[in-house]
């Protein structure tokens, strides 16, 4: 190769050592023993490829065609969370393996930077065919396989694996480090910088975990006790971040019958204490996740649906068999395994979902479960009246934060409803002593007259939230401040109403308030989300266990939907006017339209066949490629100008080796006269042989080298013994 | 032919970017490595994959790399040296031919130096603001707008051929102790004719991990070489001539003794030369007798050569002063003379040939020939036809054509004189009347229009 070469190609087994690493840093031993020994099996065959500037570009393209494969697989697959993604990119080493072994097994000592471009190319073939000067820089490409290889063996290990994987980068990287400076010269120098570059490091490594650990996590910064962020969001979430959002999150089509207004995502019955809600912009806080866990301890969380031999699933088993119900909607969405499906509040029936199964929760939340594809469109039929999938209240839909209990009994007391007192019975739950003994009507009446409350002065919808540090926030939201967003109405009614003795749950999902292009389409977006309350009304409490453990339900009432938030809401949150939220829009739906259309059975078939079909062509392709092309190991290899080169090193290892005992050839005396002098007739073979190897054309091309190449080590070996025996 | 024009704000303005950024970049060049530019882009992406703390631990990984830089960085910044140089150059080198001379460096400090590098600083290569403005690289038309407007390949292709030399690497790595010396090796291939001055050699100081290095410079006397122009092949030459062969031999000869051939002995005439009597003839006979020698005359050539810049520019000149040297080295000097003409401070004329001056001379005055920029053709017009009667023909080599150009050139073929034109110029040849028998060589192929010109 003419021009010259950056970076020298990995010492024997620094690849295979750092694949190994990478395999037992990510538990991957089988797939990083097979990548080892591909990428050192180069030191043991002599076969290579003459891939040039054409095929290192080819095998650049390969790389990018597999990361491309893998990207849109990701992007299909369930797991498209950040931890999803740094295990993707942990198999970057993989990726570019096409890349990595054309260099391992490449007769070139280099790369073409340019394979990396694609203009780049062009722009050196345009200079090429206009006459211009090209300057094609080569660089070796196997150090940058190398230091991937190291990085991403880190990608999604946890901190209890970062000395392990600190101690395994240190020395990889001493070894590459040591190897490329290329000089052997102030080895202690060396030692030294490498050791305060190791403390150093590890020192600020240290140190960026602890001050991660004192900022995310420390609970005298956040005020959350210890949990992250992530643990404490709402469905709906922060409400800056996703409340506001133009996102379009799910598309709602109704075919048939009424628009539901709402559909209903999940329903929590069990606030966490105010004390909980001191996190960022203080909000109502129904832990999805601890109140799904505590419903679960109670072994009531999540049912399977009634699912018929047609792939339709329903909430009752007779609801199967029935005729068709008044109203017909259609909900599409992207969906993950356990992804909660928003649905229509008195929903009865679902048509073929393409899912392992479907549950609902006993509070009312439906989801689906290992979905076929990553996205979903689910048929809903549903009623007009109030039929519940949900359970009866128990008494945990009477349940208060103590800390709110006093806010709570002034705001009804201040409105003239006679409130019953918490007693303390120690035969009897203190909850049901509060429980509200009157008829349908007055209940009905009890929601009227706070609906009237809620929607009348002071009482406004906003989203900036004015908390202080005196009182509990829906007290200081009842009694002071009288402003918030959905969240606080919805947790205020649910408190108030619980406090009077009507079983109430929290409701989180979205308003359908949006219509699409299509007729009967609705569009439900991140801004549409919401939250609200339903009570249930006209209800009996009942013991339905003994007295000594009871279990206590209320029976024969009816949920309703109480959202008291203002109607302003709905215009708040940003715009969806612009063309650039229009393009978002529309890439967002055919997106969705695309996965649906693949997820057709003879689609997805044709499409898996198709994929695979091509996979094995293209492997069969690359094979035959690479077959027909490899050099020659044999006599070709043996007589080729690198490997006299190599010879030439030796007798120049002998000329160094002869220096030493006679003195160095002085500057100008040939070789040959050199040799002649001091080795008498002794040398003459060697010298005669030298010459040839030199001078003679031929020698670089016809097998004669076969013949002379061996007989001038032979006699390299025999010379070092005469000069030996001389002493 | 070059229009020569001076470049508007938006090409100023590019060029003192440019300028300026290649100032910094060379600075940065010779500071770093190319191995920590690795580590550092492998650290930037380890940064950018790796950088959710949650997940995982790849930061270490960046901060080894970051840990690593900083080290070999300060590592770099502390090392000191105090080194002097002399060098040992040869006194003359050709353009474009690899050149290897050797530097006796001497540690003048107490402390030892390990592992430290030498390296000359090239001659810079940036093209002046009139070269970036008026020169357009090769096939730039053919670039699309954007490259063309910001001419930046113009700028990397001025700098590829710009600099009277370049420096070919550094020294091998070696060992110097208080008060030690070493002769080091190191390369350089001339780029541009005339007198290359060697004033900066700088010892490179590298950390130990061979990322960052120290430029120091060292105390060392001034260099000279002198280059020679650089020289093309010529197709055989047939200048012929019309008159005869004009005096040569003994009589241009600086070397005692009788010259030319031999015919025979006659008898002595009033007026011949002592030196060619007969003796032993003489003795014989009784009569004087003389020697009869054939008188030997050898073709006389003029190689004119223009070095007026107005309407050409240096490129054109430069590639007139190659074609001369072409023409200097080719001719069979054993057996013509070269009359070498051209006008600098003052008109002047260089003989070379049997018995009068070796070629070499007429390179080394190649070599320094300047161009100027004042001044018609008057001077050389009068100067070549001077010594029109004593020339069998003449080669003129022009750096472009214009009215005073075809006017010198007419007024040489008037004189009855054999003129062989060759006009470097850019582009292809005007369709004019004075340019008909003249070889057109285009300044950016030089070669391929020489070997046309048979």
């Amino acid at each position: 190769m003419e021009e010259k070469v950056l970076f020298k190609s990995p010492p024997r087994l620094l690849l295979g050592v750092a694949f190994l690493f990478w395999g037992a840093m990510l538990d991957q031993p089988l797939a990083a023993l097979i990548a080892a020994i591909a990428a050192e099996s180069r030191h043991w065959t002599k076969i290579r490829w003459n891939f040039g500037e054409k095929g290192f570009a080819r095998s650049w393209q390969l790389c990018m065609l597999i990361l491309i494969v893998v990207a849109v697989g990701f992007l299909q697959s369930e797991d498209r969370t950040a931890v999803g993604s740094l295990f993707l990119l942990s198999w970057l080493p993989f990726i570019l393996m096409p890349m990595g072994l054309a260099q391992q097994y490449s007769s070139d000592r280099g790369v073409p930077l340019t394979t990396f471009s694609y203009f780049a190319r062009r722009k050196l073939a345009a200079d090429r065919k206009a006459g211009r000067s090209a300057h094609l820089q080569w660089f070796q490409f196997g150090y940058c396989w190398f230091g991937i290889i190291l990085f991403t063996a880190g990608l999604g290990v946890g901190q209890l694996e970062l000395e392990r994987y600190y101690f395994g980068v240190c020395v990889l990287v001493g070894v590459a480090l040591f190897h490329l400076r290329g000089s052997r010269k102030r080895p202690a120098a060396w030692s030294m910088a490498f050791m305060m570059a190791v403390v150093m490091a590890g020192a600020m490594t240290e140190g960026i975990y602890v001050l991660y650990k004192y900022v995310v996590k420390n609970a005298s910064l956040t005020g959350n006790e210890g949990e992250s962020q992530r643990d404490t969001e709402t469905k709906i979430g922060d409400i800056a971040d996703i409340q506001l959002s133009p996102k379009i999150e799910w598309r709602f089509f109704q075919d048939e019958g009424e628009q539901p207004g709402l559909l209903r995502l999940a329903a929590y019955n069990k606030p966490v204490g105010s004390k909980r809600w001191t996190g960022r912009g203080r909000s109502p806080k129904f832990i999805e996740s601890k109140a799904v866990t505590e419903e679960r301890d109670r072994g009531g969380a999540f049912l399977k649906m009634f699912q018929n031999d047609g792939g339709d699933y329903s909430y009752r088993e007779e609801d199967l068999k029935s005729g068709s119900f008044a109203n017909r909607g259609r909900v599409i969405g992207l969906v993950e395994d356990q992804s909660l499906i928003p649905s229509p509040i008195n929903a009865r029936r679902i048509h073929k979902a393409k899912a392992e199964g479907m549950e609902y929760s006993i509070l009312g939340a439906t989801r689906v479960f290992d979905p076929n594809h990553g996205a979903m469109e689910l048929v809903f039929e549903f009623e007009n009246g109030a039929v519940a999938i949900e359970d009866d209240p128990s008494l945990y839909d009477l349940q208060l934060p103590l800390d709110e209990r006093k806010g709570l009994t002034r705001f009804w007391k201040f409105r003239g409803v006679p409130l019953v007192e918490w007693q303390r019975d120690a035969r009897r739950s203190p909850v049901i002593s509060v429980a509200h003994r009157g008829s349908w009507a007055e209940q009905k009446e009890l929601l009227t007259l706070l609906a009237g409350v809620f929607a009348s002065n002071p009482f406004a919808y906003d989203l900036e939230l004015k908390n202080d540090e005196e009182r509990t926030p829906i007290t200081h939201f009842l009694e002071k401040s009288h402003e918030g967003h959905c969240e606080y109405y919805a947790s205020a009614s649910v408190m108030l109403l619980r406090r009077a003795g009507i079983p109430a749950r929290y409701v989180v999902g979205y308003a359908v308030e949006e219509e699409g292009d299509e007729a009967g389409e609705w569009i439900l977006r991140g801004k549409h989300a919401h939250a609200w309350a339903q009570a249930y009304i006209g209800g009996k409490w009942k013991n339905e266990g003994s007295e000594e453990s009871p279990v206590w339900r209320c029976r024969g009432g009816e949920w309703v939907m109480v959202d008291n938030t203002p109607i302003s809401w709905l215009s708040e949150g940003g715009s969806t006017d612009g063309w650039l939220q229009k393009i978002k829009d529309w890439g967002q739906i055919t997106r969705q339209d695309i996965i649906l259309w693949f997820s057709q059975p003879l689609i997805s078939v044709v499409t898996k066949v198709s994929f695979i079909s091509l996979f094995v062509l293209l492997i069969v392709f690359l094979t035959y490629r690479l077959v027909v092309t490899r050099r020659n190991p044999g006599l070709a290899e043996k007589g080729s100008w690198e490997d006299n080169c190599r010879r030439l090193n030796a007798l120049k290892d002998f000329e160094r080796w002869l220096g030493k005992r006679v003195g160095r050839r002085p500057r100008g005396t040939p070789m040959a006269l050199w040799l002649a002098e001091h080795l008498g007739e002794e040398g003459g073979t060697l010298i005669a042989s030298y010459q040839r190897l030199i001078f003679d054309p031929r020698v670089r091309e016809e097998a004669e080298s076969e013949r002379l190449l061996p007989q001038m080590m032979f006699e390299v070996k025999r010379l070092k013994q005469v000069v030996r025996s001389r002493g | 032919m070059v229009e020569v024009r001076k470049g508007n704000f938006f090409q100023r303005w590019l060029y003192r970017n440019y300028r300026q950024g290649s100032a910094v970049g060379n600075f940065f060049s010779r500071r770093i490595r190319p191995t920590a530019w690795l580590w550092m882009g492998l650290g930037g992406l380890s940064v950018i994959t790796g950088a959710d703390l949650r997940q995982s631990v790849v930061v270490a990984f960046s901060l080894l790399m970051l840990g690593v830089l900083a080290v070999g960085l300060i590592w770099a910044l502390l090392r000191r040296a105090q080194v002097v140089a002399t060098r040992d150059l040869p006194d003359t080198g050709s353009v474009g031919e690899e050149l290897s001379y050797f530097v006796n460096v001497t540690n003048v400090g107490k402390r030892a130096l390990r592992e430290i590098h030498f390296r000359e600083q090239g001659d810079d290569p940036r093209p002046t603001e009139w070269e970036f403005v008026n020169l357009k690289e090769p096939g730039e038309e053919d670039r699309n707008i954007f490259d063309r407007a910001l001419a930046y390949y113009r700028w990397k292709w001025l700098n590829e051929r710009g600099g009277k030399w370049q420096s070919l690497g550094r020294s091998k790595a070696l060992n110097l102790g208080g008060g030690e010396s070493e002769e080091v090796r190191l390369k350089l291939i001339p780029k541009r004719r005339g007198v290359l001055v060697l004033d900066d050699l700088r010892v490179e100081l590298p950390d130990p991990f061979g990322l960052f290095q120290r430029c120091r410079p060292t105390g060392n006397e001034v260099g000279e070489i002198l280059v020679i122009p650089r020289r093309y092949k010529l197709p055989p030459l047939d200048l012929g001539g019309q008159s005869d062969l004009k005096i040569g031999g003994e009589t241009a000869s600086t070397v005692k003794g009788e010259g030319g051939e031999f015919m025979g002995l006659r008898g002595y005439r009033p007026g011949d030369s002592p030196r060619h009597m007969h003796w032993k003839a003489w003795a014989r006979t009784g009569e004087p007798i003389v020697k009869e020698f054939e008188e030997v005359r050898f073709p006389r050539y003029g190689l004119v050569l223009d070095t007026n810049l107005r309407g050409s520019g240096p490129e054109l000149f430069e590639e007139a002063i190659s074609v001369a040297a072409s023409f200097v080295s080719s001719m069979d000097q054993e057996r013509c003379l070269l009359d070498l003409m051209f006008v600098s401070d003052e008109p002047s004329v260089f003989t070379a040939g049997r018995g009068v001056a070796k070629a070499d001379r007429l390179m080394e005055i190649l070599a320094r020939a300047d161009g100027n920029d004042e001044g018609g053709y008057d001077l050389l017009n009068s100067l070549v036809l001077r010594y029109a009667t004593e020339m069998t023909s003449c080669v003129v080599v022009l750096t472009g054509w214009d009215e005073e150009r075809e006017e010198f050139v007419g007024s040489l073929r008037q004189s009855g004189m054999k003129v062989h034109l060759y006009v470097i110029g850019a582009g292809e040849m005007p369709e004019e009347e004075g340019l008909l028998g003249a070889h057109w060589i285009r300044w950016d192929a030089v070669q391929e229009d020489l070997m046309k010109s048979a």
